[in-house]
């Protein structure tokens, strides 16, 4: 399931043809709002706004489905930890929350041997509740953990990788960091790969991996691990080999055989873009955010 | 014709070695010549391609004496970018040699870092892709392509800096029959359409001689043949002597040699198929009709089922069908080769049969009980698995760790797990490296120690996905020696590979899969002498069956049997 992200979707759609940098620039404000704002409807419209790309883009529904199922998977710690340990965080002398239902009382801790201390401890001096404010947060959170999830996704499904790398070039990362960053996405495959072969290599010669046997588990990944690392230097070694033949770093100058080029819709959405940004940072700053979360 | 490679008294010793890894090596390469430098692991074949494009000495130091010229470039006096421009180099591990997920971005990546200018890299591009029939992947991501087309990707970007020299240090010998000719056939027209002289350093001699115009034999370091292939491989001895696989078809020009039939030896099928005359049928010791195989007596009865699949099907978790209606029985004591092309569900079908994937549909008994039900960690005493890359299956500190590994998880008593694993390290010829890094050890040697890992566990049944990819011919037949006399024993063997002339030699049984399914299943010699089915499967048959054709008789496995049955003699 997790192999599906982060890959290159190839599809003839206008979100694929747009130019790299208007796409991380869009990213920009995308990002901003769901940072700054702690509505839950504002945010459910950027997510739907972001969806929109979603299907503009035509990628399949495999794919979307496979991160759907990242973010629900997420969203139930988001939802867990907002409900029953919220009001403990966040607590706030003056604010009074509704409470939904007490699991434990601080009174209740307090005389609990070993695992009392522990919660209060962790909710600091609060006990376990269920808040309506808990609540609020834990939705909030997560429409916030998917903004940031699929928007992300959405540009590194409908990007070419080299198209990034030439993108963050272009607005000044230096090419040695890209090429590594590009090699290191070329052998994530090719890692996760052998990551399985090593770990059912074990498991044929007998070992289990135990619930609780924390140790054990750890000497096996250790010893996976290294073997990773190993098969990787000697691999490295071959590769820059390969490079040195293919002269990667006899010129300071490289030129790149593929150009960005924008279109006239590239444009067009530049200018949307920052018209909506500045509009939407001009209205920020006319009625101020109040802080809690709402929804 | 001209020289392009010149090599003057060259010698050549490793930063912290002291025996010389090339001796006294003097070469002439002439212009548009398809070479061929074959000999014994650790001959100094591999140096000799570092020395020629270079990167000995600039990029990997140690001491090297005498002169290598290059398309007129002393190596000395140029950068290795720029010697890159005349002679290009392709090593055995095309993964690793692939830096950019797009084939065509890793084709422009040589061109591009030589900061030609735009439209010159498309040229450049455009030529590379074509001349190694590669334009319909040009957009295709490197790491989904097969063994092959990764292979002629490093080939399309060595190509890209518009060399004139190619030299390709063991490029087949990752890569299936398929992949193998298709790689072949590029060179081919490499050298024959764009006159790029080609060096090629290649132990699939079978494949490779009917290519080869020229033939350099290396050992200890030193070249010790050097001429046209047809008067290299006059001597019988190279085998024994260099420890080269020695073709079908050239051991058969052997027999016929020695017999006063033939002047000069036969390199390659095609060249066999033209004067192989059938009138030497009737020189048979036998009547014809007299000559059958000998079928194992089997242990067969549906109570002893070792391996029992019913209706078995897997799906990959993105759809792919991998294996459809499998119905298969592995009776104990058999010795079994899995064949077929790439993707044919050879691997599937082994994993299922080890228990490592459970079927979608269908059922897996392995000893009577459903495979289903158990993890892999239970079966680990049952089914020994090694996986085709001995690489990613070794991750203790020490060899005798590694083998130890098995055992101990299977929680047998210390006195035990010693005892075996002393036992095994006799068997397997590993004594002097017990104390070794696993991951330090040569390629044979790491494939030994994955073996000898799964064999320590006394498994009843022990399956092995590709164990001759990438190995010489020695490691392969110790390897094979061992197996049988292991199935002598009483183990069973199953043994996948796409070596049809290993599989004819030692197997009793052949399973032939195409698509995910089993088209063919029996008795090794049945199954592999009906070319039309081996073809289908686009697979190969073994050259002995075309040779034995050739010459009017039954098919034949191998050239032993080729020659038992026409002198009496094996």
């Amino acid at each position: 399931m997790f192999r599906g992200l982060f890959h290159y979707v190839e599809k003839p759609s206008y979100i694929h043809r747009l130019d790299p940098r208007v796409k991380l620039l869009l990213l920009v404000p995308i990002l901003l709002l769901t940072m700054a704002s702690n509505n839950a409807f504002t945010l459910f419209l950027v997510f739907s706004f972001v969806i929109l790309f979603y299907l503009l883009s035509r990628i399949p529904y495999h794919r979307f489905k496979a991160i759907m199922m990242v973010g629900l998977l997420s969203s139930i710690s988001f939802f867990f930890f907002g409900t029953f340990f919220y009001f403990g965080f966040y607590h706030h002398p003056e604010s009074q929350p509704t409470i939904w239902l007490w699991i434990f009382r601080p009174e209740d801790a307090r005389s609990l041997p070993i695992l009392g201390p522990i919660i209060l401890g962790l909710t600091g001096g609060c006990g376990i509740v269920m808040s309506q404010e808990g609540f609020i947060w834990g939705i909030v959170s997560a429409l916030k953990f998917f903004v940031a999830l699929f928007s992300g996704n959405l540009m590194l499904m409908t990007t070419k990788p080299k198209e990034i790398l030439l993108a963050l070039n272009k607005l000044g990362v230096p090419i040695k960091l890209t090429f590594v960053a590009m090699t290191a996405l070329r052998f994530i495959p090719v890692a996760m790969e052998e990551w399985y072969v090593t770990l059912n290599a074990q498991r044929a010669r007998g070992l289990k991996f135990k619930m609780l046997d924390v140790k054990g588990t750890l000497s096996a990944l250790t010893a996976i691990l290294s073997t990773l690392v190993v098969n990787s230097i000697r691999r490295a070694r071959i590769l820059a080999l390969a490079m040195e033949t293919r002269a990667f770093g006899a010129n300071e100058k490289k030129v790149t055989f593929k150009e960005l080029k924008m279109t006239r819709l590239d444009v067009t959405l530049t200018a949307a873009i920052c018209v909506v940004t500045v509009l939407t940072l001009i209205l920020t700053l006319l009625y101020p955010y109040h802080t809690g979360y709402t929804l | 014709m001209r020289n392009t490679v010149i090599a003057d008294q060259l010698w050549y010793v490793y930063a912290g070695q002291k025996e010389p890894a090339l001796k006294n090596i003097d070469l002439k390469i002439s212009e548009g010549d398809f070479v061929l430098i074959a000999g014994p692991t650790g001959c100094g074949k591999s140096t000799l391609a570092l020395c020629l494009t270079g990167l000995i000495p600039h990029v990997i130091g140690g001491e090297m004496k005498g002169k290598v010229i290059v398309d007129g470039k002393d190596t000395r006096s140029f950068e290795v970018f720029q010697l890159a421009q005349s002679i290009g180099l392709v090593f055995q591990d095309a993964e690793s040699q692939l830096c950019s997920l797009i084939v065509e971005d890793e084709v422009a990546f040589g061109p591009e870092n030589l900061a030609q200018p735009r439209k010159e890299i498309e040229k450049r591009v455009d030529f590379a892709l074509s001349a190694t029939s590669m334009h319909h992947l040009r957009n295709k991501y490197t790491f989904n392509l097969s063994g092959g087309q990764k292979q002629k990707t490093v080939i399309a970007s060595s190509l890209s800096m518009l060399p004139k020299i190619l030299v390709l240090d063991e490029p087949l010998s990752e890569l299936d029959p398929v992949g193998s000719r298709e790689v072949l056939q590029t060179l081919k027209k490499l050298n024959e359409e764009f006159g790029i002289t080609i060096v090629l350093i290649e132990h699939k001699l079978e494949q490779v001689l009917g290519f080869t115009k020229k033939v350099i034999l290396l050992k200890e370091g030193e070249i010790v043949a050097n001429g046209e292939p047809s008067e290299v491989f006059k001597d019988k001895k190279l085998e024994e002597w260099l420890g080269l696989r020695i073709p079908e078809t050239l051991k058969l020009s052997y027999e016929l040699i020695e017999r006063g039939l033939l002047a000069k030896p036969v390199l390659s099928v095609e060249e066999a198929s033209a004067f192989m005359p059938k009138m030497w049928a009737s020189r048979l010791h036998r009547p014809l009709d007299s000559i059958s195989v000998l079928g194992q007596e089997k242990n067969r009865s549906s109570q002893n089922e070792l391996i029992k699949a019913e209706g078995l099907c897997y799906v990959y978790d993105d759809g792919t069908v991998a294996l459809q209606d499998i119905d298969l029985s592995i009776f104990p004591g058999e010795f079994i080769a899995i064949l077929g092309g790439n993707g044919a569900g050879k691997t599937t079908l082994a994993l299922q049969i080890s228990g490592q994937l459970k079927p979608t549909r269908g059922k897996m008994y392995i000893e009577g009980k459903d495979s289903a039900k158990r993890g892999i960690a239970d079966l680990a005493g049952i089914v020994g698995y090694t996986f085709q890359n001995p690489d990613c299956q070794l991750f203790c500190k020490t060899v005798n760790d590694e083998i130890a590994f098995g055992p101990k998880h299977l929680g047998l008593p210390e006195e035990e797990i010693n005892r075996r694993v002393k036992e095994v390290l006799h068997v397997m010829r590993l004594e002097q490296f017990k104390d070794r890094d696993p991951h330090a050890l040569s390629r044979g040697q790491k494939l030994s120690v994955a073996v000898a890992s799964v064999l320590v566990m006394k498994p009843k049944i022990i399956v092995l996905d590709e164990p001759m990819l990438g190995q010489d011919f020695n490691r392969i037949r110790s390897l094979m020696t061992q197996l049988r006399s292991l199935n002598g024993q009483g183990l069973t063997v199953v043994v996948i590979t796409h070596d049809v002339n290993i599989a004819a030699e030692y197997v009793s049984r052949a399973i032939l899969m195409d698509k995910g399914k089993i088209s063919a299943d029996g008795d090794a010699h049945d199954v592999l002498s009906q070319e039309d089915l081996l073809l289908s499967a686009s697979f190969e048959f073994p050259t002995a069956v075309y040779l034995s054709k050739l010459a009017g008789l039954p098919p034949m496995l191998t050239v032993g049997e080729i020659s038992t049955a026409v002198w009496g003699v094996s």
